[in-house]
């Protein structure tokens, strides 16, 4: 036979299971892992990590203290990390894993790194470490560490001192370095810092071939950096400086010995004075003066300022502008004078037609009046922002000559009316923006003029009202409203081309009331507030027919549950977010499974405060693409125990924000699930808690009470009982099939141990002291001597009770069977031979079942031969080898003089006496 | 003691017999027994013969298809289990969330290499195993064996699995060479209790060369016939149970490139998830709590309905060669140049199994129609060589090289076509072509598995060597069965090769022997030691120990009535000395 097929397929899975490797991650605790193109809008719900574009796999660990345990449970492919915690060493090769990392944002506290700790990370190109609380921490960073980052672009450390490493040597990709909340007193310790950055004068720094250059070097918040010393900065080519926040005085740039800078930004630095030197020495292009306290400029300040394209006054409290103002700067771009003091009414100065401005920022200015062709003086503005303003009245004269502008804000502002043909000189405009005015009934006509709008915001605190006809060109609207939103469509679609749809109000209503409107290409929709009648499953109440471009959704409602709320006709949307704003109100059990039933291309779901209940696998039914799933605020969230089979079409990643679960033992797959399925990132498990009802205030974490009080060795004890089952069958059919000798010599040996070790429990089962074996011609002999010489009572004789066949066999009993009972209740057989009894086959068969015995269950036993007569050797051994038995077994014979007998006698009653005794 | 005598010697009253009561009376002396069992008026002696032989024979086939129900079924079930778990364990998405980081692959890894590598040793214990415990025992401790590794698969560790494994390999060679060896032993009763008035006319002459082929034929047909049912049966956990969970073959197959003669390893880019859902441990248990019943099942049947396969004494006398007599013979028998040639044929017969279940059947099939047609395949498989065993009856006709030649040229054929056989991936529309390869393949595999072991039986037909013979056959194929576990990451081309290369041989060898055989070389057989009986004063008791029919149908002589003492009385086995081909003194 074979065992053929045996191995099987064990050989074939074999060399799969050997392939194996762990390359997948499962989530740790602490551990958010995410990726970013799936949680577009909806990444508010999940500590995240600030990414740089173009990054999507993330991962953020939170309360590291054991890195490497960190590190293992993280997917290799990860693009960026954020580690934060504490950890005072970062070991060699850490981050070895992650050859795809690109980002790494590290918040461990006083850290020493080892010069290896880098390698391997090839392309990364942003590397961070922070440090929340401001100055200072200490980080050793050996001069070495860098160097494997070829590809590294920016470099910052926040809220470290850097005072114990020393030359530094920075990758040559380098255009990035910031150095915030440091100790830095000196720009000169960058010298000593990182010397080919600064090949200055020191003379350690090694001579490269290229000079060193750097995009942006950001010095900010260093509150301590006051000094600047002569040529520190000296070979340096540097495109953007930044010292927001810090005591420097700009004018000691001059001396530096920075050639060229572009950009210079002195947020916050107290000046009151544009420094107009440094801006001319550098002749700068950007210059960032927010938040300062340059309350006045004069005419006299602007020179030198003709190479600036940007310029930011944000927040200084200025009163007015000089009249020369435009025209000392003649390349003048973008003018950023938002929360300044310019109002009440505009009065911009005059300038050459043909400045070039084309960003003017005056929002929150105070500004209540618009004077007729107040932009008159720049032809060329593109955006125009004016939020927040008092402006009340806006006529079509206050924006003429903008030909070109684009974009207009006026958000925020007191419009109550606008007059028809306001636009009509903006013919260029894109992007309007009216939310926050108080316009109730709005009409298409309004818009008439621009030939290109696309973006719209408008709303009203109250109610709003809105009118045909409208633009065709519309991509983008958002309505805002406190109580309702009409919109009255008596024919036609006018939303032919609205791709993006953003509604707040609490209802939104159609005025001929049995009409539909249609959004063919509407792709995002953002509804708040809105009462789920919107999406109902009666066709009277529906808002939206059918989206068959629909691609987000996001869907908040006030209104307690989402009853008759029903998805469908939705056949494109992936991303959906539905969340009851409505905290407070007791809804019922929202059933997803009827809600999700048409969404075959659903990617992304969010789902808040929805009241869910129990969570099983048909809620998921038909849900195939489903990628995040994400649950927020819920309560009394239970997780079927069905959803253990649908493990391995989890969504990759699920989200657990302020949940709190039922303490139920039906999600126990939860805590394996969760920390070990591959491919599916599991994120707020171990924060979440569970109540076992509604008016449980103990509050268990969900994961303890599983572990606590969910076990499961059903496993266990099968295993354990089958085993043992076996393993008894096995034994007791080997002992009972006494086949073999041995076995059975074992088995009587094991009997024999037994009734010694039971004792007297066993006596009872004696009922004769012994049996005496003779034949019928001994039998004389037998009674009259044997008899008497043992069982007569005690004084006299030996008192034992004996059992002879004649005398105490039963009437009509079967005489062999008594026989092999009565041998078997005897402490001891004594066989009386002579020629006569070796012939008789009585005494045959009970010296044979003696013998048997002795062999069979020795111990229980004993046997004595008594020799009447002397009896030939040769004879003995015809009978039962009883000549090999003489040998090594006791005998006695009876003396042939009845003198000697008393002695015999003594002898035969020790002899007795002591098989007696051994048997108790 | 627990057999009772009867009440009166039935077959053969007549005769020195009173030896055989248990209570034994002294010959002549029998006289007060025959007063208490009267005499029979309408006694008829040839009927009651007949009919007790009858009895006798319908208790050997009963012995047949217990073991081969019982083989089978052990073998089923461990084969299913194994299958389903290995499975189970190689879906990354189970194993993680059901074992996290306890390292379950190394654990299979180790599994698998305990139930390949053990098994290289059974040649050194296997012999003295059987003639330890016996024939019957052995077989049922191995059946135990498996059961025990059934039952380990509830609980999954490293501790519980990988000595089971290591326990299980070492209990394979013995179950399937006490199996053959039991087989073959029971064609032989069989013969000898439907032949009863010749043995009883010449006790002393052993029957003619080759006068139990015909039922050893029969039997080993029945036997095959049940074993190769086995692969079936381990189909079922799998279409009842697993191939819920499964994914079909757009997934599964994603990534596999190439199959058939063009693949590499096993399955080269398969997929590492296979499971749809996860099966629910409640479920599991269920299911190997069915298995563990059946498996506990066929321990039962064993132990209660098969019955001995050697009286006890011809045991005692197998036993009492001497323990390092046994433990070397197997060794002695390679001077025997007909098993020498057959080697190649054992290692075939290993190969060609396994290929069966790998190469064919994950190889060609799994990589393009898809894991959830494996149990389907491997059931054609196994219904085709179930039902091809029958063809295993042509023996019984044509010469005996007839069937095994045949099944190698089938088999033959059937590998050159797969050599030019490249399925595609993930198409469907050749699978009939796999199930009728597979279906094929197993015709091959019944004619070589029942060819082979019934020419074992018939070139040795004394019965003290059977259990070396069948542990030699048993052994190579392990080895062949090692060396494919070894190899199981070649090309398949080159396993293809060894797999034609192989046959080749083993059939050029085998041709070589039967000429051989023809021109009449006369093999070298290592003698057999006399029976030393050490225990010789007792027995006696070990006689009536044994059970009553056992020690009444005996067909040799019987030792005479005169007492065992210091002459060492005859014993069948030593009768049965010097008949079996001559032997080498």
């Amino acid at each position: 036979v074979s065992r053929m097929g045996r191995p099987l397929l064990s050989l074939t899975l074999l060399s799969f299971l050997m392939s194996l490797g762990s390359g997948w991650a499962w989530t740790t605790p602490d551990c958010t892992i995410a990726d970013s193109s799936l949680l577009s809008n909806i990444s508010y719900y999940i500590p995240s990590c600030p990414l740089a574009p173009g990054l999507h796999l993330f991962a953020s660990c939170s309360n590291v203290s054991d890195l490497a345990q960190t590190l293992t449970a993280l997917p290799r492919r990860l693009e960026a990390l954020c580690l934060q915690g504490t950890v005072p060493v970062l070991p060699a090769d850490a981050f070895g894993h992650f050859p795809t990392l690109q980002l790494l944002r590290l918040q461990l506290g006083t850290l020493r790194i080892t010069s290896g700790a880098f390698q391997r990370l090839d392309q990364l190109q942003h590397l961070f470490f922070e440090h929340p609380t401001p100055c200072c921490l200490s980080l050793l960073l050996p001069s070495d560490a860098l160097e494997p980052l070829r590809f590294l672009n920016s470099l910052s450390f926040q809220g470290y001192c850097l005072n114990s490493s020393q030359n530094i040597q920075l990758p040559l990709s380098l255009s990035r370095l910031t150095l915030r909340h440091s100790c830095l007193t000196d720009l000169q310790e960058l010298q000593g810092l990182f010397p080919s950055l600064v090949p200055g004068s020191s003379p350690t720094a090694i001579s490269s071939p290229w000079p060193p250059f750097l995009e942006v070097l950001d010095l900010s918040a260093n509150m301590q950096l006051s000094r600047v010393g002569v040529k520190t900065l000296r070979g340096l080519q540097l495109h953007s400086l930044r010292l927001d926040g810090t005591p420097l005085s700009a004018l000691e740039l001059l001396a530096s010995g920075l050639l060229h800078l572009d950009s210079l930004s002195l947020v916050d630095t107290g000046a009151e004075k544009l420094p107009g030197n440094v801006t001319a020495y550098f002749e700068l292009s950007t210059l960032d003066l927010g938040r300062n306290q340059i309350q006045h400029i004069g005419d006299e300040d602007l020179s030198g300022y003709h190479s600036l394209e940007h310029l930011n006054l944000h927040a200084n409290g200025l009163h007015s502008l000089p009249t020369r103002f435009l025209s000392a700067l003649p390349q003048l771009q973008r003018l950023n004078l938002s929360m300044n003091k310019l109002g009440p009414t505009l009065a911009l100065p005059e300038g050459l037609v043909s400045s070039n401005l084309r960003v003017l920022d005056l929002s929150h200015n105070e500004l209540s009046a618009l004077p007729s062709g107040a932009f008159s003086s720049l032809p060329q503005l593109e955006e125009l922002w004016l939020g927040g303003n008092n402006i009340s009245n806006l006529s079509s004269e206050a924006l003429e000559g903008l030909r070109w502008l684009k974009t207009l804000d006026l958000s925020w502002n007191q419009i109550k009316v606008l007059k028809l043909g306001w636009l009509s000189s903006l013919p260029a405009l894109i992007s309007l923006n009216l939310l926050g005015t108080y316009i109730e009934n709005f009409s298409g006509r309004l818009l008439q003029g621009p030939q290109k709008l696309s973006h719209l915001w408008l709303g009203s605190p109250e109610i709003l009202e809105l009118y045909p006809p409208w633009p065709l060109t519309l991509l983008s609207l958002e309505v805002w409203a406190q109580s309702y939103i009409q919109f009255s469509v008596p024919h036609g679609k006018p939303f032919q081309f609205l791709e993006s749809l953003t509604l707040q109000a609490s209802y939104v209503l159609l005025h001929p009331g049995n009409n539909t409107v249609h959004f063919p290409s509407l792709r995002h929709l953002t509804l708040r507030g809105c009462s789920p009648g919107i999406f109902s499953t009666h066709k009277s109440q529906r808002f939206f027919p059918q989206l068959h471009s629909l691609e987000h959704l996001h869907f908040w409602s006030y209104h307690g549950g989402t009853e008759g709320l029903q998805l469908f006709g939705l056949p494109r949307l992936r991303v959906l977010e539905l969340g009851n704003l409505d905290s407070l109100s007791e809804s019922r059990p929202v059933n997803l499974e009827v809600l999700l039933e048409d969404l075959p291309q659903l990617e992304v779901l969010a789902l808040s405060n929805l009241n869910l209940g129990n969570l099983s696998v048909s809620s998921f039914r038909g849900l195939g693409l489903l990628q995040l799933l994400l649950l927020n605020s819920e309560w009394a969230l239970g997780l079927d125990s069905s959803l253990q089979e649908f493990i391995p079409q989890m969504p990759q990643y699920v989200y657990f924000s302020d949940v709190t679960f039922i303490c139920q033992c039906e999600s126990s797959w939860v805590g394996p699930w969760a920390a070990r399925a591959p491919n599916t990132f599991v994120y707020g498990l171990e924060k979440s808690i569970c109540m076992a009802n509604a008016s449980d205030y103990f509050k268990t974490p969900l994961l303890s009470f599983l572990s606590g009080h969910c076990p499961d060795n059903l496993e266990l004890q099968s295993f354990l009982t089958s085993f043992t089952l076996v393993v008894l069958v096995i034994i007791f059919a080997l002992l009972g099939c006494p086949n073999w000798s041995w076995l059975h010599h074992l088995q009587a040996l094991f009997h024999a141990w037994w009734r010694k070790l039971g004792g007297r429990n066993h006596r009872s089962q004696y009922h004769y002291d012994v049996f005496i074996s003779y034949c019928r011609q001994d039998r004389a002999w037998v009674l009259a001597e044997l008899i008497p010489a043992l069982e007569k009572p005690l004084p006299a004789g030996e008192g034992l009770r004996l059992c002879l066949p004649e005398r105490d066999f039963g009437v009509g009993q079967d005489r062999m069977e008594t026989t092999a009972a009565s041998i078997e209740s005897s402490k001891t057989i004594l066989c009386v031979l002579s020629h006569q009894a070796l012939g008789s086959p009585w005494c045959n068969l009970e010296l044979r079942l003696a013998t048997y015995r002795l062999v069979a269950k020795p111990g229980t036993t004993s046997l004595l031969l008594l020799f009447l007569e002397p009896i030939d050797r040769r004879q003995l051994c015809s009978y039962h080898r009883l000549a090999r038995w003489l040998q090594k077994e006791d005998y006695l014979h009876l003396p042939q003089r009845s003198a000697n007998w008393e002695a015999f006698w003594e002898q035969l009653r020790r002899r007795l006496r002591k098989a007696v005794q051994e048997k108790e | 003691m627990e057999a009772e005598p009867p009440l009166y010697p039935v077959a053969r009253a007549a005769g020195p017999q009173g030896d055989e009561d248990p209570l034994g009376v002294p010959d002549g002396q029998a006289a007060p027994l025959d007063d208490l069992v009267g005499a029979y008026p309408n006694y008829n002696e040839e009927e009651e013969e007949r009919r007790y032989y009858r009895r006798k024979r319908l208790g050997v086939l009963k012995n047949v298809l217990a073991a081969s129900t019982g083989g089978s079924l052990t073998y089923g079930v461990y084969l299913g289990l194994l299958q389903m778990q290995l499975i189970l364990h190689y879906d990354e998405t189970y194993r993680e969330v059901k074992y996290g980081n306890m390292g379950l692959p190394d654990i299979d890894s180790k599994m698998l290499m305990g139930i390949n590598v053990t098994p290289i040793a059974a040649l050194l214990y296997t012999p003295v195993l059987i003639r330890f415990f016996g024939t019957k025992w052995v077989m049922f401790l191995a059946v135990g064996i498996y059961a025990l590794f059934v039952s380990t698969n509830y609980w999954e560790r490293y501790y519980t699995l990988v000595p089971s494994a290591v326990t299980l390999g070492m209990a394979i060679v013995p179950l399937w060479a006490s199996m053959g060896n039991y087989i073959t032993r029971m064609a032989q009763k069989y013969y000898e209790y439907s032949h009863y008035k010749e043995q009883e006319q010449g006790p002393q002459n052993r029957p003619p060369r080759g006068s139990h082929a015909p039922y050893l034929l029969v039997f080993q047909v029945i036997f095959y016939g049940f074993f190769h049912l086995s692969f079936a049966c381990a189909q079922l956990p799998m279409v009842y149970f697993l191939n819920h969970y499964l994914y079909d073959l757009n997934h599964t197959l994603y990534n596999v490139q190439s199959c058939g003669t063009n693949s590499h390893g096993i399955l080269s880019g398969f997929n590492k998830t296979v499971l749809r859902t996860l099966p629910r441990s409640r479920n599991l248990i269920v299911v190997e709590s069915v298995l563990m019943a059946v498996a506990f099942s066929a321990m039962l049947l064993v132990l209660g309905l098969c019955g001995a396969a050697y009286r006890p004494t011809e045991e005692i006398d197998l036993r009492s060669v001497g323990w390092g007599n046994i433990f070397q013979l197997p060794f002695k028998h390679v001077r025997d140049f007909r098993l020498r040639h057959l080697v190649p044929f054992f290692i075939y017969s290993g190969f060609e199994v396994l290929f069966a279940c790998t190469g064919l059947a994950l190889g060609y099939g799994v990589c393009s129609v898809g894991l959830e047609r494996l149990a389907y395949l491997l059931a054609a498989y196994s219904l085709g060589a179930s039902t091809a065993s029958v063809l295993g009856l042509l023996g019984l006709w044509l010469p005996r090289s007839v069937p095994l030649v045949a099944g190698a040229v089938l088999q033959l054929l059937l590998t050159l076509c797969l050599f030019f056989w490249a399925p595609v991936p993930r198409v469907l529309q050749h699978s009939w072509l796999l199930y009728v390869a597979a279906a094929l393949w197993g015709v091959g595999s019944a004619l070589n598995k029942t060819g082979l072991s019934t020419l074992l039986g018939i070139l040795y037909e004394d019965k003290e060597r059977q259990d070396f013979i069948f542990t030699i056959y048993h052994w190579w194929q392990a080895v062949a069965i090692f060396a494919v576990y070894l190899g199981s990451s070649l090309p398949m081309k080159a396993k293809l090769s060894v797999l034609v290369l192989t046959l080749v041989a083993a059939v050029t060898s085998y041709l070589w022997m039967e000429q051989k055989l023809q021109r009449g070389v006369v093999p070298r057989q290592p003698r057999i030691p006399r029976p030393q009986h050490k225990v010789r004063g007792y027995r006696y008791l070990e006689d009536d120990n044994s059970d009553a029919s056992d020690a009444e149908d005996e067909a040799g002589p019987r030792p005479g009535p005169e007492p065992a003492g210091l002459s060492r009385r005859s014993c069948p086995y030593e009768q049965a000395l010097g008949g079996d081909g001559p032997e080498e003194l």
